[in-house]
């Protein structure tokens, strides 16, 4: 067990196995079907999830509580002197309001917490070498240092089968949703400055998937990349890209992974996208 | 129909009511959210107090009127989000207070309690502002205890205090010239008719329908979906101070009036609402600090809440335009498609091309301080250029040569960028498409050394001839097949002359010969041509 334990959440999207390995804990929020309550994650598997979603159930999420974040922190604490608690944005959730109100519960406890900014395996992808780091023994600022770095160069580009969740949720604007009703119209939609932003509009589902990998490969530029395909009940649209992405620069990593049920509820089913990151 | 006594159990379900009502109409008043900070989240707010209210009352409800009313007001003082919301739960506050002690009320007693909530709202706020929820409240109360000597019956009464809160609602952008600005009622008075309406509907108990039963003065009756508040171009200039901050103070025998005088001159919309052992504070300050320590003479602080609206006005200002785009379309279909995708259209096309005058007054009225001009028809591109002699805003022109175009260029508009940068955006994105024009040709003619006869059918791809004869759906796939190979996407846009049924047709061939091409049908309308052909 490392000195440095490191938390996130459940919108981080990591596969149990992953986050095990790792040693990350992670503390889930909850998606909510009327008055059933499951633990992301944890409680429902994300084919069932997506299943009734597309069976027209509307799910809606609801943050841990500080409580939460203080007993996984007091547990943590027995065998860790410090805690690096990595989040979901603030302006997407209220998740990180709840981490720093259990860190003030805990005042003589060395915890810092992070609003990443970002969402979903970007999150997931920023916490990884964040634990990556406190197992080669790496020093508190160290990782601070790496995870602001990496802040800076994580990027997220996704379509959305419609953009009806993301409004119902609150997560974007009305005005933009009305779009993608009309002539096939699939937003290109990005996270910047931690909340969604559109990026361009394209028309129909084969020049979305193209312009996606357009848009990674000049992130990439001649230097390889990490990237993770992820998916939302939208295998078909994964392979794709997949295939899109086969000739990235030599020392690139391609690799999917599914959108889990809170993210699940406010993008819908079908989403897909790309997080990229420079080696 | 009569109601005459209501107790604890008739006003949860009436409540409950309320809330399913206002959650329906939370976004819509939030969008009408212009005073005073145009923040944009009044329905939340209410909803939120409404909820918090109604959870205290707790399950089953108190048989007495009094204590279901008293639980309300202390739910709704504990979970009170907003200015709105505070106001919300001071009338909520003002009504148990008046039924106190009681088993159950009648008309006079609800018209009594109705008239406490009024004082009680307007009590709370340190400067009371006409044309607010505040009016409503008051001219609903006045009417209440009329209406209270008239009938015996609670439906009646309620009947009659909706019918004048609705038209003391219309009438608030007569007291209020913010809201007169921005063509909008005001949203803390829309909420509190939208809690009437659910209140009078959960007495009927007529089942909530999706469709608002009453009128919806709120709404504009030309446009379905709520009007966006007109945001002051400027941003900030509404706003003075920069936090608002919330929180609950608990205490031992709290008043509100002393802590009220000392923060009164660190900003602006305070409030300090309840008494005994808890107050809720809401104010707008540039010092949050200063308020918080000032508070915390008087007890503990709980559910602390400090936003910045500047941030968040700024984000719903985001979305305001200064770049406009004017397209020229021809056909209903067009015309419909380029007003959906934001841009102000002009009529024209072919042969009737618009003068650079109308193009301009197009310009103009989009009150934009940019607009970039699709002509999309080569004949109009040099009209479209002399716009910019006839108005004073920056005017820029994509040169478009076909409608497709035209729409591909709409798509790549960024209204975060200025319109240098989306010309050149546009610019690309138009020239992506390739467009075949299906047509009859009027006379006979030799184009691409092909001999024609007048009333073939001829596709043109630019100046070239792409194909020709004599039958409409056999042309059209030539054409589309000959620009669609290696494409994406190929979009088939029918003209007036063209019944959808054929259309369809053409669809269902292509779906066969081009199996690699996505392809979408779209009524264009435009005269002459009986397809437009885009690939892209």
């Amino acid at each position: 067990m490392p000195e440095i334990a490191i938390v996130t959440d459940s919108t981080a999207d990591l596969p149990a196995e992953t986050a095990r390995k790792l040693g990350i804990t992670i503390v889930p929020l909850k998606v909510i079907f009327g008055q059933e309550v499951y633990r992301d994650g944890v409680e429902m598997d994300t084919a069932t999830f997506y299943k009734r979603l597309r069976a027209g159930e509307m799910a809606t999420t609801s943050q841990p509580s500080p409580g939460e974040f203080e007993a996984a922190y007091r547990e943590l604490l027995a065998k860790a002197e410090t805690i690096i608690s990595i989040h979901i944005s603030r302006d997407l959730s209220g998740t990180v309001n709840a981490a720093e109100a259990a860190r003030s519960l805990l005042p003589d406890a060395d915890i810092t917490v992070i609003d990443s900014r970002l969402v979903a395996r970007a999150l997931g992808l920023l916490v990884q070498a964040a634990a990556r780091a406190a197992r080669e023994g790496k020093s508190r600022d160290e990782i601070l240092g790496l995870i602001t770095k990496l802040m800076q160069e994580i990027r997220v580009f996704f379509c959305v089968d419609s953009l009806e969740h993301l409004r119902r949720g609150g997560r974007i604007g009305g005005a933009q949703a009305l779009l993608g009703t009309i002539l096939n119209i699939k937003p290109i939609l990005t996270l910047r400055d931690g909340i969604i932003q559109p990026f361009e509009k394209v028309r129909g589902h084969r020049i979305a998937l193209r312009r996606l990998a357009e848009i990674v490969f000049q992130e990439a530029g001649p230097q390889p990349v990490t990237c993770l395909i992820v998916e939302g009940d939208n295998r078909e649209a994964a392979d794709a890209l997949t295939n899109l992405l086969s000739g990235l620069p030599p020392g690139s990593t391609v690799e999917v992974g599914r959108v889990g049920t809170v993210v699940g509820a406010h993008a819908g089913p079908g989403v897909f996208g790309v997080v990229i990151c420079k080696e | 129909m009569a109601i005459k006594t209501i107790d604890g159990a008739l006003l949860v379900r009436i409540l409950h009511g309320a809330l399913d009502w206002l959650s329906r109409h939370r976004q819509e008043i939030d969008a009408l959210n212009v005073f005073p900070v145009p923040d944009g989240d009044t329905g939340t707010n209410m909803y939120a107090t409404l909820q918090s209210a109604v959870a205290a009352v707790g399950d089953p409800p108190p048989e007495a009127i009094s204590e279901a009313a008293a639980a309300a007001a202390r739910g709704a003082l504990i979970g009170a989000r907003g200015n709105s919301g505070v106001i919300l739960s001071q009338i909520i506050q003002g009504f148990a207070t008046a039924l106190a002690g009681k088993e159950r009320a009648d008309v006079q007693d609800i018209a009594g309690a109705l008239a406490a909530g009024a004082e009680y709202a307007y009590r709370a706020v340190n400067e009371p502002v006409e044309g607010t929820i505040l009016t409503v409240v008051r001219d609903t109360a006045q009417e209440a205890s009329a209406a209270a000597g008239r009938s015996r019956n609670l439906l009646r009464l309620l009947v009659s205090v909706l019918r004048t809160a609705t038209r003391s609602l219309a009438q608030t952008p007569e007291l209020l010239p913010v809201l007169k600005e921005a063509g909008v009622v005001d949203a803390g008075g829309r909420g509190f008719t939208a809690i009437l309406e659910g209140v009078l509907q959960a007495a009927v108990e007529r089942e909530l329908k999706a469709e608002p039963l009453l009128h919806d003065p709120g709404r504009r009756p030309d446009h379905g979906i709520p009007p966006a508040p007109a945001l002051p171009e400027t941003g900030d200039e509404k706003i003075n101070f920069t936090y608002c901050t919330e929180f609950l103070l608990k205490g031992l025998n709290l008043d509100a009036a002393p802590l009220k005088e000392e923060l009164a001159p660190h900003g602006d919309s305070l409030l300090v609402v309840g008494e005994g052992d808890v107050l809720r504070v809401h104010v707008h300050t540039d010092h949050p600090g200063t308020v918080l320590e000032a508070a915390l003479k008087y007890g503990s602080l709980h559910d602390i809440r400090v936003n910045n609206m500047r941030d968040q006005h700024r984000q719903a200002a985001r979305q305001q335009t200064v770049t406009a785009v004017v397209a020229v379309a021809a056909g209903e279909g067009f015309a419909a498609l380029f007003n959906n995708l934001g841009a102000a259209v002009v009529p024209g096309g072919q042969t009737m091309n618009p003068s650079a005058g109308e193009i301009a007054a197009a310009v103009e009225k989009t009150g934009a301080s940019a607009a970039i001009i699709l002509p999309n028809n080569p004949n109009i591109i040099l009209t479209a250029r002399q716009v910019k002699n006839l108005t004073g805003r920056e005017v820029r022109v994509v040169p478009t040569v076909t409608m497709p175009q035209g729409v591909a260029a709409l798509l790549a508009f960024d209204p975060r960028r200025d319109a240098l940068q989306n010309l050149s955006r546009m610019t690309e994105a138009a020239e992506r498409i390739v467009t075949a024009e299906v047509t009859r040709a009027v006379r006979d003619a030799k184009i691409s050394e092909l001999d024609l006869k007048e009333g073939d059918f001829i596709a043109l791809v630019g100046e070239e001839l792409a194909a020709s004869g004599a039958d409409l759906l056999e042309v059209a796939t030539a054409a589309a097949r000959e620009i669609a190979a290696d494409k994406d996407l190929l979009t088939i846009y029918y003209g007036a002359e063209v019944e959808p049924v054929l259309a369809e047709d053409l669809a269902g061939r292509l779906a066969k010969l081009l199996p690699a091409v996505e392809l979408e049908t779209q009524y264009g309308g435009q005269p002459h041509y009986h397809f437009l052909l885009a690939a892209e």
